[in-house]
Formats: structure tokens, sequence, C-alpha cells
């Protein structure tokens, strides 16, 4: 017998917010063991099994195809892998986990209020120091991409692992490129957002992994589950597949 | 129709023999620091590498293309810059949209070079001699002149720090251009903090901001540089920069098609706004000349806006197009830059070339 693979976050804000989401719609998740089991079950489709993963190795299972659908970021989809958007079916957003990826500069770069200055920064830094501008991030992919669109190529990126808002001050980076969500952990380091520096307005997903084995049995489950979060989901995401 | 295996097999020896004949072989490391790489030409270059970590935390690549390890090995061996001749055949790798990350290059360097314009004609005639080996008979030649445009950008009527700014954006058309618009209508000063309108006020504003935020006088941007630039901003929205500089860069980075009447284009748009780019013109007809008469049945297109966007190219560049599918098969150029920025005091003749061995090999089942 055929079943799919659903894996939500493992704890924290994310957990709770996701099982609220399929308790609304009558599909609640119990999670047996506790807090320290990492199988969940859901009784209103004993097909479905529950796996209890953190939310960045769920984005990166999904491109993998190792699960069939999970509930992730999409800035994290995009920072398992370059290319990683196009390994998987963004098929539901879920409105909690909002979080924008920024481009954050030093309020006292008074001259730049656009991606556009930043090109000529970038320029004149490297003429002007003999060395590169530098990015403090832990998104490597999208600031690329947001970077090479505004035509920007003479910078280089510093991977950051946390508390990249102080890389600034600490001397690591020159400007970053982080996530917020209300903005005041920008603010409290006198960081600002160029007009034009939104790279992504990321929330939670729900998200279908297209390299998954999908036989006729699991596409079938895969439409009834879709369909019962949303009439007519089933249909539109399982004929991406 | 693709070649056979013993087809391959001969074209590679035939490929393999021409090298030898001009240059010396040469083999850098596959796996290869990868700092030098993202020193060179940065983030830009840095997305295509094949990345891996060495159990001390060393950040090592493998190969993205022979040139620079060839550099970087030449001027530890011969500080005193001996003229050197190499050539290489073998596996680079990069992540590319299209194709494996692993395909076969081959080329040659002439580093420090006694005759630059020979090496780089001993360039076109290897690449058009393999672009034959394997059937393309009759390829494009796309050239352009990187000394061309920094001779124009360096007289022409322009603040200098915008310089700078514009030469980085050579080669990058859509970025180019939009830099261009600014010049001309900068954007309206609106969301820009109101400073004091004069150098020492600005700045010390600036400190005081920089203070606050814990942010270090003595590394990243100073708070001069932020000032000049804020001051120069306002400059540009109160006197943009004349109509006739930004045309004038516009239709010199627009002449593009066969090769000889871009020429006279272009000696006509210097005469007209008064610069001097003789010397410039001399060189590019002078190489015309000489591939008429070695190479006539190449078509040759000139297009003064054609440069890889890497700022140590100095002088010309090309690449040979599959008549067949367009694609590029050989690419090169001079750039005396290189060196320099490898830790050479002055810059060094560098001509070099780089041949897609894999396209060339798959043929007409491309």
């Amino acid at each position: 017998m055929s079943s799919i693979l659903l894996a939500i976050p493992s704890k924290g804000r994310l957990e709770e917010a996701t099982r609220e989401v399929f308790a609304d719609l009558g599909m609640p998740i119990e999670r047996p063991g506790g807090a320290r089991s990492y199988l969940g079950e859901m009784a209103a489709m004993p097909d479905v099994t529950v796996r209890f993963l953190s939310a960045s190795e769920i984005a990166r299972e999904l491109i993998a195809g190792n699960i069939d659908l999970g509930v992730t970021g999409e800035d994290l989809v995009h920072e398992a892998a370059e290319r990683g958007i196009e390994q998987v079916e963004l098929a539901k957003p879920l409105g909690f986990g909002g979080a924008d990826v920024v481009v954050g500069l030093p309020e006292s770069w008074v001259d730049v209020t656009a991606m556009r200055d930043l090109a000529d920064v970038a320029s004149d830094y490297r003429h002007r120091h003999g060395q590169w501008l530098r990015v403090a991030t832990k998104y490597i992919n999208l600031t690329r991409k947001h970077f090479a669109l505004h035509g920007i190529a003479e910078y280089r990126i510093v991977q950051s692992m946390g508390a990249t808002e102080a890389a600034p001050a600490s001397g690591a980076a020159e400007l970053i490129v982080d996530i917020t969500s209300s903005g005041s952990t920008l603010k409290a380091n006198q960081l600002k957002v160029p007009k034009d520096g939104v790279i992504l307005k990321s929330e939670a997903n729900l998200v279908v992994a297209r390299n998954a084995q999908w036989d006729k049995e699991k596409l079938n489950l895969m439409r009834d589950f879709l369909d019962k979060m949303e009439k007519g989901l089933g249909e539109k995401i399982t004929e991406t597949l | 129709m693709a070649f056979t295996q013993a087809e391959l097999q001969q074209k590679r020896e035939a490929l393999e023999a021409n090298l030898r004949q001009r240059a010396e072989m040469t083999a850098p490391d596959i796996l290869q620091k990868a700092d030098l790489f993202f020193d060179l030409a940065g983030e830009d270059i840095g997305r295509r590498l094949l990345l891996t970590t060495g159990a001390d935390g060393t950040d090592y690549c493998l190969r993205p293309d022979f040139t620079l390890p060839i550099a970087a090995s030449y001027i530890e061996k011969y500080p005193e810059f001996e003229p050197k001749s190499y050539g290489y055949l073998g596996p680079v790798f990069r992540q590319r949209d299209n194709g494996p990350a692993e395909f076969d290059q081959a080329g040659l360097e002439f580093l420090a070079a006694e005759n630059g314009d020979q090496a780089f004609e001993q360039c076109l005639a290897f690449a058009i001699e393999t672009a034959a080996l394997y059937g393309e008979e009759k390829p494009r030649l796309h050239l352009g002149a990187v000394d061309l445009f920094e001779a124009l950008l360096d007289q022409i009527e322009l603040p200098d720090v915008w310089r700078p700014r514009v030469r980085d954006r050579f080669g990058h058309d859509a970025a180019m251009g939009r830099l261009l618009d600014r010049l001309f209508a900068p954007e309206d000063q609106q969301d820009q903090p109101e400073l004091p309108n004069d150098f020492d006020g600005a700045k010390a504003k600036i400190l005081e901001m920089m203070e606050e935020a814990g942010l270090s006088q003595y590394t990243g941007r100073t708070a001069e540089e932020i000032a000049e630039r804020y001051l120069e901003k306002r400059q540009l929205a109160e006197a943009p920069v004349s109509a006739t500089t930004v045309r004038t860069l516009r239709e010199f980075l627009s002449i593009t098609g066969r090769a000889h009447e871009q020429v006279f284009r272009i000696s006509a748009l210097a005469q007209k706004v008064g610069i001097n780019l003789d010397p410039q013109l001399e060189r590019l007809s002078a190489r015309l000349t000489k591939l008429k008469a070695d190479a006539p049945h190449i078509e040759v297109e000139f297009d003064a806006g054609f440069s890889p966007r890497l700022d140590y190219y100095t002088g010309h560049v090309f690449e040979l197009t599959s008549h067949l599918t367009g694609d590029v098969l050989v690419s090169g150029g001079q750039y005396d830059r290189l060196l320099q920025r490898l830790g050479a005091q002055k810059p060094v003749t560098a001509i070099g070339c780089a041949i897609w061995v894999d396209r060339l090999e798959q043929g007409g089942a491309r």
C-alpha cells in the first residue's frame, strides 16, 4: 500500500503554526511521542506519514525528492540549491512565517538609497581600497541573483551563519543580506534597506517535491490530500508533476 | 553528423600536435585554491565554481579555466618575467545552465610576449586551424578593442569619478545602459537624507552616524568617501553630464558590423567630438589588414561594445563563432593587467585564447 510522506517543522513557532493550519482544516497532526519524537500521525488521512524535521532540512529533502511534500520557507528552498526552486512546486502559501530577505546597509551610507547606488559604491570601493566590497549573508544564492540582476559584480560574499546584522560593526563585512520580519533588528543595528533592496518576500509554504517518485496511486493520494486543503488544488498541482 | 570515435581520436592528436608546435605544454593542478579566482573575478565567477573544503578549512575549487593557474604559477617561477609560451588541453569545471559541469578546453598563453602582435596572430591562426580541423571552415570572427574604449573614456568630457565606474560596466550592456541613463537624467534626491551642503559639514554628520552605529572609522567605507559621493550626487542632480558625452558613449558602444567600415565610423566620431583615437585605430586597421591577408575567407565583425567583463583585459579581444550554430568556439584576447592583478608591479604583455573543445567535438550533432 502506498503512502505519502509529509514533513513539517519540528519545533518552535513554525511547528505550532503548521499544526494549527492543519487542525483548522480538520486534519490535526498528533505527535504521540511528544517533542522528542520525530514521527507524527494524521488521523483524518492515515495514508499520510508525518515526519518532523528542521525547516532547512525539509527544503533540502524536498529538492532531493526524499520526501513528497513539506512545510518550509521559500527562502530556504532558494538557499538549499541555486536552482532548487525549479525542483519543487510551491502549492500553497500558509499565511505565517512571513519574512523578507533584504539588503541591509549602514544608515550612515547617506548616499545610497537604491541598488544602482550600490553598483557605483562597489565599483568605487574596489578602486579605492583595492579590495572587494564584502556582503555578509547566509543567503548566498539569493544575493548573487539579486546583485547580478542589478549588474553588480564587484563584491564578495562572506558566509555568515548567525548574528549577520552585527557584521558591519564588527568589520566582517561592509553590508549584509539577511531575513527580517519586522525590521526591528536592522533598525537596532542602524541598518537600512535600499528601496529596491527587498530580494524576496518569503513565507511558509506547502511545497511539493517534483523529484519524488510519483506513481498513479501516490498521485491520487496527493490529489485527495491537497483537495482537502483547498478545493481544486489537487488537480492544479498534480498536473504539474 | 557526429564524429566517430576514431575521428575524434585523430583530431585530438592533430590538435595536440598543433599546440606542441606553438608552445610548451603545461597542466596545472585540477584542485586549485578558490581564493585565486574569487580575488580576481569576484562573486560573478564564484557562482560558477565547483567548490570543496579541505580538512584544514581551506576552500578549494576544481579549476574553472587554465589561464589563471598558469599565470599564477608563471609569476612564482619567473619573477623577472621571461617570455614564455604555454599550451594546454584538458578538463575544466564550471556550473553551467546547459551541458555537463566538466568539459575539455585547449588553449595558448603567451606571457611577457616580446611581440604582442605576433602572439595575437598566433592565437588567431591556431583558433582558425582548430575550427577547420573540426569541419568549421568558415567561422565568424567577432572582434573588440578594449584599448579603443579606454582611450575614448580617458579623453571624453566626464567627471573623473565616473570614468572607472563606466569602465567597470564595459562588456555588460544592460548595466552600462542603466548607468548612462542616470548620467544624463539623474534620479531625484528626495530619498537622500538632508545633510549640510559642504564637505566638512556632511562628513561630520556621517561620522556621528557611524559612531552611533558602532562602525569603525578605519575599515569599510570612510566618512570621507561617503560625503564625497553624497555631494557628487547632488552636483550631478544640479548639473548632469553633458548630452554630447552620453550621446558619444552610446554611439560608440553601438558601432558594430563589417570590420573595415567600423574603423571609419569610429574615426569620424572621434573627429566630431575632438578626441584622438589614432594610435588605437591604427593598431586596429593593421590587425584587420593582416587578417585579410592571412585568412581572407573569414568574415570579420567589429563590435565596439564587445569585451569580457573582466577589468584585466587591455587590448583586442575576440570570439570565433560557428556559422552553423552561432556557438562561441574560441575566445581570446590581450590582458596586460592580469599579471599585475596577481602581484606584478607593472603591466606585462599577456595574450591567449581558449578553445571550447567539447563544442567542436560535438560537431554537426550539436
